[in-house]
């Protein structure tokens, strides 16, 4: 049975703020947030990385990994603006897999979706 | 399965008390105590009354503690001066200790050895706000940082309780039971440990008072 040699986690976000944050902006704020907390060595730790984000549902799975899930959600607590509007991340559910994640959460899988 | 608890919402106003227990219900809060209470509230969650007490004599202390503590679940004293936290550390009525959040106060005033042999064996707890950790800047954040670490050190060699709440003035700086829990990790506390710090620990001061306040009726 094949192996990963880096186990990740995939974290289910969702922002509230009153602007319409897009896709590069979330990522900013989310490596920029981790940069802060923990540096260049801390942010490769981490390795974080924004698998999709829905701009109408301003929901999004972030990865990182398996053994930095809590850095990155410090990271993700302490942003609190983004486009320079107050803005808050929340983590709503996690997991070890994209597709159990989707699944747990009720989410589509947007290639499917396109197929 | 854990109970979690914030004991530290400080609300503007009571239209904002309502949304920010909605949302706390719906992050996975069991309790919350907030300085300004809100009626009609429908949802699952319990909430404590709480007094934040900020005097700058122990005298003012004595005299707001005697007129308020039958009246609210939990009572905090913000730290201002050495004469107040020393009167806080000894005294039975108080819940807990807070200190100043701006470096500049911190200098002059923090948990020392002798006010943490007075809170040693006694259910006072330290409070950690998460609101400190968040919405400052890097250099800011360091030095908030530093100083909690040595509060906290004394606060663990002297086996005093501590708690960890939210702070939150408004429904943005609510954060998740996680998400409290990973702030932590900026303070080198272990996570079994920062778990304890929003469930058990608080719900233990929460369930003396009532306790001791349904007794006094």
């Amino acid at each position: 049975m094949p192996v990963r040699l880096v186990r990740r986690r995939y974290l289910l976000f969702k922002v509230t703020s009153e602007a319409a944050p897009d896709e590069k902006t979330i990522w900013e704020n989310l490596r920029d947030s981790t940069y802060m907390l923990y540096g260049a060595k801390g942010l490769s730790l981490v390795d974080p990385n924004l698998i999709e984000y829905n701009e109408e549902t301003k929901a999004g799975i972030v990865r990182c990994t398996h053994d930095t899930d809590r850095f990155l959600r410090a990271s993700i607590a302490t942003i609190v603006a983004i486009s320079g509007s107050p803005a808050v991340i929340r983590i709503q559910r996690s997991s070890g897999t994209i597709k159990s994640l989707r699944r747990k959460s009720g989410l589509e899988n947007p290639k499917k979706e396109a197929q | 399965m854990r109970q979690y608890i914030d004991l530290h919402f400080r609300p503007s106003t009571p239209d904002k008390v309502k949304e920010m227990i909605a949302l706390a219900s719906e992050l996975g809060f069991s309790q919350v105590a907030s300085t300004i209470q809100a009626t009609g509230i429908d949802c699952s969650i319990t909430i404590a009354t709480r007094l934040d007490l900020e005097v700058k004599r122990s005298r003012e202390l004595l005299d707001a503690l005697n007129k308020s503590r039958r009246r609210y679940d939990i009572i905090a004293v913000k730290c201002l001066t050495k004469e107040v936290a020393r009167q806080a550390a000894k005294d039975d009525r108080v819940d807990i200790l807070k200190f100043p959040d701006d470096p500049t106060l911190r200098k002059r005033n923090w948990l020392d050895y002798h006010e943490a042999e007075l809170v040693e064996g006694t259910e006072r707890a330290y409070e950690v706000d998460a609101c400190d950790l968040i919405a400052n800047s890097p250099t800011h954040l360091a030095k908030v940082i530093n100083q909690i670490k040595r509060d906290l050190a004394v606060a663990v060699k002297h086996d005093i309780n501590i708690i960890l709440s939210s702070g939150a003035s408004n429904p943005l700086a609510i954060r998740e039971p996680r998400a409290l829990t990973a702030l932590a990790s900026l303070l080198d506390i272990e996570e079994d440990y920062a778990a304890d710090m929003i469930s058990t620990i608080p719900e233990a001061i929460l369930k003396r008072n009532r306790v001791k306040l349904e007794g006094e009726i």
